[in-house]
């Protein structure tokens, strides 16, 4: 527990880093505002029909784009959470990181590489006998472009959920003989869904603040976004009330979809775990191994290829001559001083305004839970719309985003005393043979899934939790219930180890297992301190 | 162009670079301070050489500040308003002559520019011209055998032979190539767009990812500058890149320089601009901007500038009935390039 002055301490250097961040860029508007420029009123026709349009456009491709970086970015982290052995994984992920460094530019080149009239598909198309090429100019250039630059991260921040949940989850899961479907909607799922608002709203921002890569491959003018409008407002036509006006339009659109995003996905909990080697049990063999391969090896395709289609070009343009080069040294030197600086300047404010959000959501202020969310949300879109200084920018929102996630896992986890260490749920069946008599997770429960599932040899379960290791113990409880024709099996267990490894995110209470039918208590070995952990029923 | 927000940040980075340049001219008594765009301070540009052949003369010290581009700089002068610590601005183009005059900032030269020669005859009591170029469809020669011989074939030719153009909302290229549509077409000029929408594969915030693309080998045409052969004959040693000459005529772009109203040293400020029309200066720009010097240079230019289209006649608008319509006439042309 921190003490009441350093808490403050804490909120209150937060609230400086926000501070900041809002003066800043309230400032540098308010300074374009000072600028009395008349001109802006005679084209209100004109501004209104554009403008609409235009925000149509950044609405549509952003969110079209935001939607098949996350499907795209579930299947590939998936994929690799799975695959933990996977020959050059590490590499592979640090591969991910790569487009997001790179120029807007440089990215549409090395896209054009293999998607343009002259790249690589086309040019294969043409050998295997098609001559119409694929265009890849308009919406869905923009979508491959912003995919490209989008998904490596989404994927990058799902993988650390998924790799965060804890070692418990997969030994209880692969003892239940989950399938990958149930592994999913139980297990992954629930990391997953927590992290999506933060990332959609992320990846949504950046792309309705494309601009280059827009109008380059977008193929003409009917792909511009709201930045080309404000662009355009502050280049040629000079009127900064009207780029302020579009900047508000930009950040009010952003911020309707990121309130939307929150409220549709409810945030999950955090899995919590006893810190045990994370193993995983799935997608070791057959159909889902090789699915995962496939995934992972198309990923890694659709972002190799224009990454070496530009440094294909790199290389034959005399790099060595270019290294030497005293301009280009000292325009490398900048560059590293620059991000360095920024980069340390983003993470430190971040930390900063992460920690005093912690500090807020201190059970004692629940109402400040919801501020504090307000605040980084408002920071994340501030810096994404106002793009403030391109990459830095970004690198403050990644942090925000990323660091949002890391919760220490005792900020939910309510009893301490009820440690989940090396808890870990055996069950057996005599006569076990393929079939999942107990239903993934208490899914089992519900009446029409027990029917389905039920055999008679699932009366004769020879339960057995084992705790494994020396952590506390789980105890568990069979009840076994005849109707109509069947016997299904339940169990349930007892204490926050089975509860949080058989029901991650509490999707079903405890209560609806229990209560019915006969009760089977099972004697585990080393169980001497069941009362420890049984509540009820016991 | 990634960073296209950041004129907003405009007051911010005037401050810094303003706090920034005093200490690198504290040195010497005199100094003129030359606003300019960013590729003419390159390594590569004519900055350098420029500052040296200056300094021999005048028993002074330049120093630059540098944006991106032409347009940009009058966004820098109205920014910084009468506080500005320009002397010279250098880099303005033709079009923008009638917006700068309008922010009062400049003064009369009062430069002789009887030497001076631009086609089409531009001259200005205000802004002295120091090179110029003609934009130009720059054609493949291994893709493209017969290229359009006037803009009328380049709208009406096969739309399979695509061109890649700039955005005139965010660039000179494209703003030149909106204008020159405009001249030769007149009130018929939606409907060439209308056609020549066809033939377009993309519109490019910019001039390096047109040229990018076509390079790359996207497109066998780009909208770009006569003389962007002569740097591919010059610097690459290969004819491959060539301008197709047009039979209506080409548009130009003059790029000029004046001095500022609150020059600190209005004499200093008055020979930059003489000599910027002068032997030396001329002589810089050529292989370093890849512009046409409007005067006379020490030396011949080099052969590949001989090898060049040239105009027979030039289409240029004067700066007032640019100022006046561009945006009317830009939203023409966003109708009819977005119409499916």
């Amino acid at each position: 527990m921190i003490s009441r002055i350093e808490r403050r301490l804490t909120i209150a250097a937060g609230a400086f880093c926000l501070g900041g961040i809002v003066l800043f860029v309230c400032l540098a508007a308010a300074a374009l505002l000072a600028f009395d420029e008349p001109g802006s009123a005679d084209d209100d026709v004109l501004f209104d029909a554009y403008v609409w349009r235009v925000a149509r456009f950044t609405l549509l491709q952003a969110s079209l784009s935001t939607v098949l970086s996350i499907l795209f970015a579930i299947l590939v982290s998936r994929a690799l959470a799975r695959q933990a052995a996977f020959p050059g994984r590490v590499w592979i992920i640090r591969l991910m990181a790569l487009p997001l460094g790179l120029p807007a530019l440089v990215v549409a080149l090395g896209l054009i590489g293999i998607w343009g009239r002259q790249g690589v598909l086309n040019t294969a198309l043409v050998a295997v006998g098609l001559d119409q090429p694929v265009s890849v100019y308009g919406l869905s250039g923009i979508l491959v472009a912003h995919v490209f630059f989008n998904m490596p991260l989404a994927a990058r921040l799902m993988l650390g959920g998924l790799e965060r949940i804890p070692g418990e989850y997969w030994l209880v899961g692969a003892n239940l003989g989950m399938r990958p479907l149930s592994i999913f909607r139980f297990i992954e799922w629930p990391a997953i869904r927590g992290l999506l608002p933060g990332i959609a709203g992320l990846i949504f921002m950046l792309c309705a603040t494309s601009f280059t890569l827009v109008l380059t491959l977008g193929g003409g003018p009917a792909a511009s976004t709201i930045e080309v409008a404000i662009y355009q407002a502050l280049r040629f036509d000079f009127d900064p009330p009207r780029a302020i006006a579009l900047s508000l339009l930009q950040i009010s659109v952003t911020a309707a979809l990121l309130i939307a995003i929150r409220l549709l996905t409810p945030t999950a909990d955090e899995g919590h775990g006893g810190g045990r080697r994370v193993r995983r049990f799935d997608g070791r063999r057959g159909l889902g191994r090789a699915v995962d391969w496939l995934v992972i090896a198309f990923a890694v395709l659709f972002l190799a290829l224009p990454l070496g289609s530009v440094v294909s070009s790199g290389l034959r343009s005399d790099l060595v001559r270019l290294a030497s080069d005293p301009v280009v040294q000292r325009a490398l030197l900048t560059s590293v001083v620059i991000a360095l600086m920024s980069g340390l300047l983003c993470v430190l404010s971040a930390a900063l305004m992460i920690r005093a959000r912690q500090a807020a959501l201190s059970p004692r202020r629940p109402a400040m839970v919801y501020r504090g969310l307000a605040a980084g949300n408002l920071c994340q879109f501030v810096a994404g719309a106002v793009g403030a200084a391109g990459r830095s920018g970004g690198g403050l929102v990644s942090a925000v985003a990323a660091a949002r996630r890391c919760r220490p896992f005792c900020a939910a986890f309510g009893h301490p005393d009820q440690h989940v260490d090396g808890a870990a749920l055996r069950l057996s069946r005599a006569g076990a043979g393929n079939g999942h008599p107990y239903g993934p997770n208490g899914e089992a429960c519900r009446q029409p899934r027990a029917r389905r599932l039920a055999s008679p040899a699932a009366d004769r379960l020879a339960g057995v939790a084992q705790a494994v290791a020396d952590g506390p113990v789980v105890c568990l409880r069979l009840v076994t219930r005849r109707s109509r024709g069947g016997g299904a099996v339940r169990f349930a267990g007892y204490g926050d180890a089975a509860l949080a490894a058989v029901q991650p995110h509490g999707r079903l209470p405890l209560d609806r297992c229990g209560g019915t039918g006969a009760v089977s208590r099972l004697r585990l070995p080393g169980a001497d301190d069941c009362r420890h952990a049984t509540g009820r029923g016991g | 162009m990634r960073k296209a927000i950041i004129p907003f940040l405009g007051p911010f980075i005037a401050a810094v670079a303003a706090l920034a340049t005093p200490f690198s001219a504290s040195a010497e008594d005199k100094v003129l301070t030359v606003y300019t765009y960013e590729s003419f301070t390159s390594e590569w540009g004519p900055g350098a050489k420029v500052v040296e052949a200056f300094e021999k003369t005048c028993g002074c010290k330049v120093s630059y500040v540098s944006v991106a581009d032409g347009v940009e700089l009058l966004t820098r002068l109205k920014l910084e308003g009468a506080s500005s610590k320009a002397d010279i601005v250098l880099g303005l183009d033709t079009n923008l002559v009638s917006e700068a005059k309008a922010t009062g900032f400049f003064a009369p030269h009062g430069v002789d520019t009887s030497a001076v020669k631009v086609p089409g005859g531009f001259t200005d009591d205000t802004f002295v011209p120091y090179d110029y170029g003609h934009f130009a469809v720059i054609y493949d020669t291994e893709t493209m055998k017969e290229p359009p011989k006037s803009l009328k074939e380049l709208v009406e030719g096969d739309p399979n032979q695509k061109i890649v153009i700039e955005d005139p909302r965010t660039s000179t290229p494209g703003l030149g190539l909106l204008l020159w549509v405009k001249s030769v077409y007149g009130d018929e000029a939606a409907a060439a767009w209308g056609k020549l929408k066809d033939r377009v594969l993309t519109v490019t915030p910019g001039w390096s990812e047109a040229y990018g693309l076509f390079t790359k080998g996207e497109a066998p045409m780009v909208l770009s500058y006569t003389t962007s052969p002569a740097y591919h004959m010059v610097a690459e040693g290969t004819d491959r890149y060539q301008a197709a000459s047009f039979s209506e005529g080409h548009y130009i772009q003059i790029e000029v320089a004046g001095m500022t109203k609150n020059a600190k040293d209005p004499a200093l400020a008055k020979d930059f601009l003489s000599f910027v029309t002068g032997l030396e200066f001329q002589s810089i720009i050529p292989t370093t901007n890849w512009m046409m010097p409007v005067a006379a240079t020490k030396e011949p230019l080099p052969e590949a500038f001989g090898k060049l289209v040239t105009p027979e006649k030039t289409f240029l608008m004067s700066s007032d009935e640019v100022a006046a319509n561009r945006k009317a006439w830009i939203g023409e042309w966003l109708a009819a390039m977005s119409k499916n």
